[in-house]
């Protein structure tokens, strides 16, 4: 446990960068931005009937979608992707090879590093889009300026505002309402998130380190951003299957959302427990697999020597 | 698993696809300090990362201190290594870097900065160990690699070309460390293209070229081995053609060709099958002959020549 922590400091003050400090911020603004857009440029056609609750699905699958899945990618691939390869490529390799289960320390150190950052960057960013989305409050502020309502009147045109049709109207668009519930919510994911594809990132780039960057995107892009939206069983075997089935059971969505069919399609009937389960045991044989990989294989090359 | 070899290594052969690192490499080494010697390309890296257990030999066995080195947690704790390539991090400070080294043996953050102050001071890297890597020199990273081997106190220390890099006061210094580390009782393998790098260390010799073990031994016994092998010589002579034809005639000389040089002596430089021979016999031949003879010299004493002699011992062609 000494070891590993000690790789994990050396890590952690390693990548406290400016250039990496900067691309921590971006990761966080990510959804903070996306959020801002939405809520200021996104308008219906006019005349359009839809509902606040509506609304806030939308965002709330948006808000998914850039902070626990694209910036937890974009974390795990800056941090875990190049983990072995960038130790071989400066052959500083071989100095924690020859240490007493120095490889096993240094991928767990490095796989906690990854972990940190992605989670970190995108709970921050989380935090500020929600806030920026917040629709309770955009609302109450509206009204505590029209009519200066009692708490137990706001509470009642908020509710009713909720399940009313919301028509379109220039101006900021209401975004997600019960905003704490999405908030806990998108953090559990992007702890989830950050865990699972730091897992995958950090096994790819180890088992393939010569071109870990190129394939972790291409298999990001191809296999958990395509196959994972496919409505298929192949679905079923993406880190984002569960995540999005986790969303969807721990936030509430619109009733013409639930009763649409595209539930069936994109997300399990199976329980959070078992969602969880199945992420745990992907992130222990990612980890088992990249472990077993740097204790199997040989990674110096002939260039390493004189030969 | 006892042994009271330092390193077994019984038809060790390392290929990389068709390219051959170590060949049928045999040698059992009692605790000591040796010298792996040969020329660029030799395999003395190849055999320094069989021996730390980053390669697995293609055929053979490789065993260190009794153990086998893959994945030998226990044996890694005996011993250090210092790699001929760099592999530094450039924004770390010398010290933060050992120091992480020193944790990943297991002892704790404070003893593990202590000791490794400590090991950059032996190595005269005292007022630089908290400055980032990127600012050293390369013989200041040349030292703080061997800090950072030795750092652990292990009992056998693998160095690769240690003093590449570092001025002549830098040799001196790093030589009397490693004299202090041999003088504890501790082996040391130290590989290295230039002779007397070694020799300043231990005179136990282990010449390898071509992935194989040419020679082992002393300094002597190598030049013993070495005698009767072929050779140039030159010769600065002001009568070099009579001097090459009685050589010829002798059979001390296969071939001699004759440069002027720009001081009005020639040289005469010979190319002999039995270099013993010619030195003991030259000196009469000089005298019998009346010849004036203004220098004698070796023309080949390139460590490269030398392999090559030997490498044609080991092939049987000679």
């Amino acid at each position: 446990m000494n070891s590993m922590l000690a790789v994990f400091r050396f890590e952690m003050n390693r990548i406290l960068t400016p250039g990496r400090a900067f691309w921590w911020v971006v990761v966080a603004a990510f959804p903070v931005v996306i959020m801002l857009l939405m809520t200021n440029y996104i308008q219906f056609p006019p005349g359009a009937r839809v509902t606040q609750q509506n609304i806030s699905t939308m965002f709330t699958i948006a808000l998914y979608f850039v902070a626990p899945t694209i910036s937890c990618m974009l974390g795990g691939l800056l941090i875990a992707a190049p983990a072995v390869a960038s130790e071989l490529e400066q052959h500083s390799w071989v100095y924690l090879a020859v240490r007493p289960n120095g490889l096993f320390y240094l991928i767990l150190g490095k796989y906690l590093v990854a972990v940190v950052w992605a989670a970190s960057a995108t709970l921050v960013g989380v935090t500020a889009a929600v806030a920026v989305a917040d629709a309770e409050n955009q609302i109450a502020a509206a009204t505590a300026m029209e009519e200066q309502p009692s708490v137990a009147a706001h509470e009642q045109q908020s509710s009713r505002q909720r399940d009313q049709p919301y028509t379109n109207a220039t101006g900021t668009l209401p975004g997600i309402v019960r905003s704490s519930e999405v908030l806990v919510a998108m953090a559990g994911l992007a702890t989830l998130s950050a865990c699972s594809y730091s897992a995958l990132y950090i096994m790819l780039g180890t088992v393939f380190h010569r071109r870990a960057m190129v394939l972790c995107v291409a298999y990001t892009a191809g296999v958990e951003l395509f196959l994972g939206f496919f409505p298929a069983v192949i679905n079923r075997f993406t880190i984002q299957y569960r995540l999005r089935t986790l969303l969807f059971d721990w936030t509430t969505q619109s009733e013409q959302f639930r009763q649409s069919r595209v539930l069936e399609f994109v997300a399990s009937d199976e329980s959070v427990f078992a969602q969880i389960m199945w992420l745990i045991s992907c992130i222990a044989v990612f980890l088992a697999i990249t472990l077993v990989s740097v204790q199997v294989r040989e990674f110096t090359s002939a260039s390493e020597t004189d030969v | 698993m006892n042994s009271n070899y330092l390193i077994e290594l019984e038809h060790v052969t390392r290929l990389y696809g068709t390219v051959i690192g170590v060949n049928d490499f045999n040698a059992q080494l009692k605790p000591g300090a040796y010298g792996l010697l040969g020329p660029n390309g030799a395999g003395k890296s190849t055999l320094l990362s069989l021996l730390t257990g980053q390669l697995v030999p293609t055929r053979g066995t490789v065993r260190v201190l009794g153990e086998s080195p893959r994945n030998n947690s226990r044996l890694m704790r005996k011993i250090g290594f210092c790699p001929g390539y760099e592999g530094l991090y450039a924004t770390t400070t010398g010290l933060d870097w050992v120091t992480l080294l020193l944790q990943l043996h297991g002892v704790r953050w404070r003893p593990a900065r202590e000791r490794a102050a400590d090991c950059l001071a032996l190595v005269g890297m005292s007022n630089d160990m908290k400055r980032p890597i990127s600012t050293y020199s390369r013989g200041m990273r040349q030292r703080t690699k061997l800090a950072q081997a030795i750092a652990h106190e292990p009992t056998l220390l693998f160095l690769d070309e240690p003093f590449s890099g570092l001025d002549p006061i830098g040799r001196a210094e790093m030589t009397d460390v490693l004299n202090d580390w041999i003088g504890l009782g501790n082996s040391l393998i130290i590989a290295s293209h230039v002779l007397h790098e070694i020799e300043a260390l231990t005179d136990s010799f282990l010449l390898i070229c071509g992935g194989r073990l040419l020679a082992s031994g002393t300094a002597s016994e190598v030049n013993e081995l070495l005698f009767d092998s072929p050779s140039e010589i030159e010769v600065d002579c002001a009568e070099p053609y009579r001097l090459a034809s009685v050589l010829m005639e002798n059979e001390l000389a296969v071939s001699a060709s004759i440069e002027q040089n720009s001081h009005g002596t020639d040289t005469v430089r010979l190319k002999t099958l039995h270099a013993g021979q010619l030195w003991i016999q030259l000196s009469g031949i000089i005298t019998k002959n009346g010849f004036t003879v203004t220098r004698v010299k070796s023309a080949d004493d390139s460590l490269q020549t030398l392999f090559n002699s030997l490498l044609k011992i080991h092939r049987g062609e000679i």
